[in-house]
């Protein structure tokens, strides 16, 4: 399986985003991946008894996709993508100029990765997120308009600054975060490509045949597939664990899950959250009631959830049903950070790359020319 | 005076190469020009609006000009520099989203420590805007909302603000900007209208005027506006683009002369417009041509 790494947590600095890129290199990733957050997964007034607080002064300080995306450019070569922005808040031509930006700049190309985004990056600001999926379609209409005919669709006028194909790069591909039926159709009809998160192996398999069969009824082809994993990496997962325990805020990374998940586990999810991430406020949530609930977070939600937790062995292995199950391309954020801070990121270098060799396996040929 | 020069905005291919964009602006850099520059089109619509700063009232660059995304551009920019200002010139603000906008500014001025400067504009253009959904009438008050909401957003630890445009209430924004929270929002501008909201509004002001004595018209009422808002008008840096600086050999005794003049009127930058107009190597030889001419002259 090909891997790309996710800068999936909070960074404020360029040394801290240098020793993220100081394991995409030892890792030999095949990509990079950045998300989109206005408000983090972690509450403002607990971040500050959290040792990841050496990354950023606050659990919302992701940096702008798009505009890190560019200064990444002049840091490595490998292609690097969103993953994803969502598509409620800004209208095709703006995105795809800037995506179009990066994909010019960046010796590796871009990869735009979309979803129908978060409340998280919508409601605290004033925009309505009531028919997200069908706000995506009309991005994606536009989008695919702007770079398969360079114009808008209706009227067709407004050529885009900057051409859709780069001529080492080929057309900027655009990937679709899917996972209900409505989203796996659209990235079927409109994507080049599919990211898939949170998701067993069997109903990958389910999700990947509704988005073939779209793919198929549009006349495109099948997009290419990544899934998405968490790993917190040590030096086995009981030495993960007991680091948990010693910081159980960090097991607060369960917010993310629906509130059924939770019940599987006895437990009740504080603030609701029923569809996981994509509906959590997190910042609107009592904070007592998250560091009281943090502790009683048993490790195997997490693992249920799709966060991987030990070492690069044992992660390893626990991934296998996934190759079985027809993935070959992965992206891997990396929580180590969570229970012991920057410092243990970077001492986690080499448990990554390690992941990746395994992950990657004889018969996958890595993307070559790497620093 | 400081000299900044129109990197991110030219006629020509090859702008959004990284061999350009690397090159030019580390030479920029150690030529010691003070910033680069770059502006913006999101969309190049067929138009019959009127450019303000043509006589026959069109864009100078041909409708397949590459035009980068500024914020991306000065970003990769920023990458590969590590003490030249970074700034818009300008970004069309209506028809930004402010939240969006401020979250990509806070950005580009934390990954290059603080070397951020963002001109804004109401933009001319109307077909641009209709093609990109964007209302185009209400331009000028979404912009000054747009302002206020983006100071909010970098300044306020709960950001809170009411607009007919934007509104948001306990809305944290991170990371916040390098210097006290704040990057200089440079008002730009052709008109009166831009000269007054530079003057209530802006940290800096960028008007583009045919002649020193339209400029000179334009910064008195800057002056004005900034006095009945209770501002001092000297708080107000004010930068302008030189047009006379295009073109073969353009560094003229007159030339100079007129910058003198400008300088007693109170400009204290003057960017040198674009430069691509041909190869590579004639961007390069141009910066050190001006570094030389321009950048001399006022050691």
């Amino acid at each position: 399986m090909r891997v790309g790494l996710a800068l999936g947590t909070p960074y404020e600095t360029l040394e801290a985003f240098e020793v993220e890129l100081d394991i995409a290199r030892a890792a030999n990733v095949d990509s990079v991946w950045l998300p989109d957050h206005l408000w983090g997964i972690f509450h403002p007034a607990l971040w500050k008894q959290m040792s990841y607080r050496d990354a950023a002064s606050s659990p919302d300080a992701y940096a702008d996709p798009l505009t890190l995306a560019g200064l990444l450019a002049s840091r490595v070569d490998i292609p690097i993508g969103t993953g994803v922005v969502d598509a409620t808040r800004r209208r095709a031509p703006d995105m795809i100029r800037a995506a179009l930006t990066v994909h010019h700049l960046a010796p590796g190309g871009f990869i735009l990765g979309v979803g129908s985004g978060e409340a998280e990056n919508i409601v605290p600001f004033g925009y309505p997120f009531d028919k997200p999926v069908g706000k995506l379609e009309e991005f994606l209409i536009e989008a695919r308009s702007l770079l398969d005919h360079g114009r808008m669709p209706t009227p067709l006028t407004g050529t885009m600054g900057l051409p859709a194909a780069h001529d080492r790069h080929g057309k900027l591909p655009i990937w679709v975060a899917a996972h209900g039926p409505r989203a796996l159709r659209l990235a079927g009809t409109y994507a080049d490509g599919w990211i898939s998160i949170f998701v067993d192996p069997a109903s990958f398999q389910q999700q990947r045949a509704i988005v073939a069969e779209h793919a198929a009824r549009a006349g495109r082809p099948v997009p290419d597939t990544r899934c998405t994993m968490l790993v917190i990496l040590g030096e086995s997962r009981d030495e993960v664990a007991s680091r948990l325990e010693a910081e159980p805020l960090a097991k607060l990374i369960a917010m993310t899950a629906p509130a059924e998940l939770w019940r599987e586990f006895g437990l009740e999810k504080p603030g609701g959250g029923g569809a996981g991430y994509r509906d959590m406020l997190v910042h609107e949530i009592a904070p007592e009631l998250l560091a009281d609930v943090a502790p009683n977070i048993p490790l195997e939600l997490l693992e249920a959830l799709g966060v991987y937790l030990g070492n690069a062995e044992e992660i390893a292995t626990r991934l296998e049903p996934y190759r079985a199950a027809g993935v070959d391309q992965l992206m891997i954020a990396n929580y180590s950070g969570f229970v012991g801070g920057v410092p243990r990121v970077a001492a986690m270098k080499h448990q990554f790359a390690s992941l990746t060799h395994l992950l990657a396996n004889a018969d996958v040929k890595l993307a070559s020319g790497y620093p | 005076m400081k000299f900044g020069v129109m990197l991110g905005m030219g006629i020509g291919d090859g702008l959004a190469y990284p061999e350009y964009a690397a090159e030019a602006s580390a030479l920029a850099e150690q030529l010691e020009f003070e910033s680069v520059w770059a502006g913006e089109h999101v969309v190049h619509p067929d138009y019959t609006s009127r450019y303000p700063y043509t006589s026959d009232g069109k864009l100078p660059q041909p409708p397949l000009t590459d035009v980068p995304d500024p914020l991306v551009w000065l970003s990769y920019v920023a990458g590969v520099t590590t003490r030249i200002r970074l700034a818009t010139g300008v970004v069309v603000l209506p028809q930004r989203n402010p939240v969006i906008l401020a979250k990509q500014v806070a950005t580009l001025d934390v990954l290059s420590r603080g070397r951020t400067l963002l001109g804004v504009g109401v933009g001319w253009m109307r077909e641009e805007s209709d093609a990109i959904g964007a209302p185009f009438d209400q331009r000028a008050a979404r912009m000054e909302e747009f302002i206020a909401a983006m100071r909010a957003l970098w300044r306020e630890d709960e950001p809170t603000y009411a607009g007919e445009h934007v509104r948001f209430t306990g809305a944290r924004c991170h990371p916040k900007p390098v210097h006290e929270r704040r990057v200089p929002i440079i008002v730009g501008g052709s008109g009166g209208a831009a000269a007054r909201r530079a003057g209530r509004l802006g940290d800096g002001y960028y008007p583009i005027a045919p002649t020193v004595d339209r400029l000179a018209e334009q910064i008195a009422i800057m002056g004005s506006s900034a006095r009945e808002s209770g501002r001092d008008p000297d708080d107000i840096e004010i930068t302008t683009m030189s047009f006379a600086l295009v073109g073969e050999d353009p560094v003229t005794p007159a030339v100079l002369d007129s910058f003198r003049q400008m300088e007693e009127l109170g400009v204290r930058r003057i960017v040198v417009p674009r430069l691509l107009d041909g190869s590579l190597s004639q961007v390069r030889a141009s910066l050190e041509r001006f570094a030389e001419q321009l950048i001399g002259a006022y050691v």
